[in-house]
């Protein structure tokens, strides 16, 4: 400790204020420096004159007989028990009112903002107006007991093949069929125009070998969309109330993902397959989605998307459907389009889904659905 | 402190209560109690609201305020300090009201905000002989600290709890006080 530090501790040091750190290191630094004890005699007197001073002068000061009595007289007049006071302020005290009054304003705010609020999320959780938040279509989810409309509908509907043979006697018209038909699906050729130009890329420095790689398509990735719980097929179509329909026919090299999605919101059961491309990383992804839904929805649809454009209308299981296809960006050579197709069949609807390779293939898989056998 | 006052309950008779005891007695509305509390602290109480107003009348005036307001708010005495170091700042607060108040203390309000001015005037030290006087000479803030310190024997902290201003602020007031009067000492 420094002489100027230890001058400036003194004062605590003679009341005997210092932390016993403090005390030893002052204790030690004034046994070596003479200049510092000089110091510190000096204050101890005065401190000490002062004392002696100060006790003399307070003590001087006479206090009048009178004061006294004159306070508990003061207080004599005061009513205040200042025990009940302590009582009264317990329950009656501004902060305990301010802090009632706050609780109520918060929750009377919250309970006025919640009838008032008609966002989106507002929307999502609570209204009837979840088509924002999934397909959800309102008010044309059936009732479990179905309707008198249902009925009439039902009637309306074309029937099904009953067996696969007349299935696959089915022919599409000629003007249909040409609109169907896709390019040549040749997985390999496209695997190596894919890892040259990759190659090529990579060498030219453009790109690492890393952004080239095929991106998941599209379809692929969907699995889960908002709402969709997963699990065994068996739980899924114990949620949904309906069996899933079964493909005959699959690419082959498809293998199925082991979850199946549903929601039960839309009575939508959703299985996704993939298929083995030229290399062992790549795939194809394909999905097929089976909802339950009122066959007068199946009318007002057929109305509305008929001249709609971006579709066409192809024939499945001898059903009105719709194809709808987006063909590879040519910019994007990790790009690989997308087909679906959609028809409604005997209460349901039915996808059909995947990359654009597979839209030959996909539209075999589509025609070949059977309804699993009674068990 | 040790306090007698009549029990209550007069079939069990007590002698003696700590000054605790007193202040919960007190609390639950024994004004005999409080009456103890009045007889032990009002020279404490007058000498110090004395020293400050340099005034007998007003320092009266400052001690009867001063124990009124403790009666009336003793429910909110939590023993956060002494009792003793919050009566003190409760007079010391009864005294700035008075020099408030009053139109010839309007000058010594002034000292109050002005924390570098020490003295009224540092000429009159040499002049004054005795420290009565001497202590006359310091503003209101200043001679609360002095009496605080050296005349009830209060450590830095508690001086500083009672005058409601940080310890540091009581060291560098007594640190120069401490200087003039060392002065006038020495002239002496």
């Amino acid at each position: 400790m420094r002489c100027k530090k230890v001058e400036q501790n003194l004062p605590d040091y003679l009341s005997g204020e210092l932390s016993p750190k403090k005390y030893a290191m002052l204790v030690k630094h004034l046994a070596g420096c003479p200049a510092c004890e000089t110091i510190q005699t000096k204050l101890k007197q005065t401190d000490v004159q002062m004392r002696t001073m100060f006790a003399k002068t307070i003590k001087g000061i006479q206090v009048p007989n009178n004061l006294q009595n004159n306070i508990k007289d003061k207080i004599a007049m005061q009513q205040v028990n200042p025990g009940l006071l302590k009582r009264k302020l317990r329950f009656f005290s501004p902060r305990v009112v301010a802090g009632i009054l706050v609780i109520f304003l918060v929750l009377g705010a919250g309970w006025y903002g919640l009838g008032k609020y008609d966002g989106f999320w507002f929307k999502q959780y609570f209204g009837n107006n979840q088509q924002l938040a999934g397909n959800y279509r309102q008010g044309k989810t059936p009732s479990p007991l179905g309707t008198d409309n249902d009925r009439k509908q039902k009637n309306l509907q074309p029937k099904a093949p009953s067996n696969k043979a007349n299935r696959e006697r089915l022919s599409l018209p000629a003007n249909i069929r040409d609109t169907v038909k896709a390019p040549t699906l040749n997985l390999k050729e496209n695997g190596e125009e894919k890892v040259k130009q990759q190659k090529k890329d990579v060498l030219s420095g453009q790109k690492s070998m890393e952004t080239t790689q095929l991106k998941e398509s599209k379809y692929g990735n969907m699995a889960a969309s908002t709402g969709d719980k997963q699990g065994t097929l068996a739980g899924a179509e114990k949620a949904v109330g309906f069996r899933a329909w079964q493909p005959a026919y699959l690419p082959a090299g498809t293998t199925v993902e082991d979850k199946v999605y549903w929601n039960k919101e839309i009575n939508l059961l959703t299985r996704n397959y993939r298929v083995k491309a030229s290399r062992p990383e790549e795939y194809l992804a394909f999905q097929i989605g089976q909802s339950r839904d009122n066959p007068a929805n199946f009318q007002e649809e057929q109305r509305l998307d008929q001249g709609q454009s971006g579709f066409k209308v192809v024939e499945i299981n001898g059903h009105r459907g719709w194809l709808r296809e987006v063909t590879p960006a040519q910019s994007d050579k990790t790009s690989r389009g997308q087909v679906q197709y959609w028809w409604h069949q005997d209460n349901y609807n039915f996808t059909v889904s995947g990359d654009f390779p597979l839209k030959e293939e996909l539209f075999k898989t589509a025609t070949s659905l059977l309804p699993p056998k009674e068990k | 402190m040790v306090f007698l006052f009549p029990e209550k309950n007069d079939t069990q008779l007590r002698n003696s209560f700590s000054e605790e005891d007193i202040i919960k007695e007190a609390k639950s509305g024994n004004r005999q109690a409080f009456n103890q509390i009045i007889e032990h602290y009002t020279p404490f109480a007058y000498r110090l609201a004395y020293v400050i107003l340099q005034n007998e009348q007003d320092a009266q005036d400052a001690a009867q305020d001063a124990f009124l307001r403790c009666y009336l708010k003793l429910a909110s005495f939590r023993y956060n300090s002494t009792f003793q170091t919050w009566l003190y700042r409760v007079v010391v607060n009864c005294c700035k009201d008075i020099l408030r108040k009053k139109q010839r203390e309007q000058k010594a309000c002034a000292n109050l905000a002005r924390e570098n001015t020490i003295l009224e005037n540092m000429n009159t030290v040499e002049e004054n002989l005795d420290l009565k006087n001497v202590l006359a000479t310091f503003t209101p803030e200043y001679r609360a600290t002095l009496v605080l310190y050296y005349g009830f024997g209060l450590k830095n902290r508690e001086v500083a709890n009672a005058l409601g201003i940080p310890v540091g602020t009581v060291k560098s007031r007594l640190h120069a006080a401490r200087k003039s009067i060392q002065n006038y000492l020495l002239r002496k």
